[in-house]
């Protein structure tokens, strides 16, 4: 059953998250990889919570800024909620190590899927965001109170492209 | 590194003062400095290559010196841009730049950050992201300047590119780039009232459905 293979790759992907040790840049890469899955892929939304900062400094493009991972999550809600087909596919992550405990990561990916769900431009088009959409991510990872968290982020949608699919 | 540690002051200070505060003959200096850096740095580790590339954006950008984009792109430089938008060339990308620069003359690149990964036989690639500070003051595609800035309430337009650089023919080459803006922001800067700046975005939408 496809709710079988779901869960026990959203079950791989969990324990892979969770027991993480940050020991060295590939062990990052791979962690960022597979939360972007979880959350993405997945809808595991929710383990943003797990991962980033209550008051995580977050800018997105057009001047706009996300205030706090509650925010965060609201944010890839809408955009689930918008391409239900969502998937996320990271192209490259480039992951510097500053100290033990702080890595700066760039991410970069194209979001797939097709307007099926209701968007701030009206009814759902049908239409795909194709190979298009790209997407960057700049992130600062820390060991905060000894756990790793994103304590920074700077991410910037193809804004024009996802409006120029989502509008009729 | 001396040299380095000095441009590392450079860049501190610039940041702090912002651009406009130094005098012409500071602003010479401050750029012939960086342009030494760039000519003779040797790009053996990714923390040069870091420190290179944010001198180099600072005199295309804020030392307005488009022509040395030439240095590192090439006629091959793939630039993927957001809807699928590409470019092709470096001449393609200092038209772009030229084009920028005459819209935001007083612009001022703040670094928010710069990291690389690679070494010299396999290339590097970076991750940059930098704010825009700058006020629409010169001609622009969509008319006469309308005075407004690009940062508003505190909060800025950023621009976010991921460069892979290699060694072609001899010579350090970014080879490909992708780079994602803040285009609606920038466009509503450039047009006068909300009416205006619909109609550009449309335009820009149309653009991108075109392609």
């Amino acid at each position: 059953m496809i709710s079988d293979l779901y869960m026990d790759t959203i079950d791989e992907l969990m324990e892979a998250v969770d027991s993480c040790k940050f020991e060295d840049k590939e062990e990052v890469r791979t962690f960022v990889c597979n939360l972007t899955k979880l959350v993405y892929d997945y809808k595991m939304m929710g383990k943003l919570y797990d991962f980033y900062i209550q008051d995580v400094e977050y800018h997105k493009q057009n001047r706009r800024r996300i205030h706090g991972v509650e925010e965060l999550v609201h944010n890839v809600l809408d955009l689930c909620a918008e391409f239900p087909d969502l998937k996320a596919d990271i192209e490259n992550v480039i992951v510097y190590k500053v100290d033990d405990t702080f890595y700066k990561i760039f991410r970069r990916l194209r979001y797939k899927g097709t307007n099926l769900g209701y968007s701030k431009y009206g009814p759902p088009t049908g239409k795909s965001l194709g190979d298009n959409c790209l997407n960057l991510s700049l992130m600062h990872l820390k060991k905060v109170e000894g756990q790793w968290k994103f304590v920074f982020e700077i991410n910037s949608d193809s804004e024009g492209w996802i409006k120029e699919v989502e509008t009729q | 590194m001396n040299i380095s540690m000095h441009i590392s002051d450079l860049i501190e200070k610039r940041n702090e003062t912002g651009y406009g505060n130094e005098s012409i003959a500071q602003e010479v200096e401050s750029r012939k400095q960086m342009e030494a850096f760039v000519r003779d740095c040797r790009l053996e580790l990714p923390e040069e290559v870091a420190e290179l590339f944010e001198s180099y954006t600072r005199i295309i950008w804020q030392y307005q010196c488009p022509g040395i984009i030439h240095k590192f792109y090439s006629d091959d430089t793939i630039c993927h841009g957001e809807g699928g938008k590409k470019s092709i060339g470096s001449e393609t990308i200092v038209n772009g730049t030229i084009n920028f620069l005459r819209a935001f003359p007083d612009r001022h690149v703040n670094f928010v950050d710069i990291f690389v990964e690679g070494n010299e036989e396999d290339g590097y690639s970076f991750g940059q992201a930098t704010r825009f500070i700058a006020s629409n003051t010169g001609f622009s595609r969509y008319g006469e300047p309308t005075g407004k800035s690009l940062s508003r309430d505190g909060e800025w337009c950023h621009s976010i590119c991921e460069c892979h650089l290699k060694k072609v023919k001899g010579r350090w080459r970014v080879v490909e780039e992708w780079v994602v803006d803040s285009q609606e922001a920038i466009i509503e800067t450039m047009t006068k009232d909300k009416e205006e700046m619909v109609e550009a975005i449309t335009g820009y939408d149309q653009e991108l459905s075109e392609k």
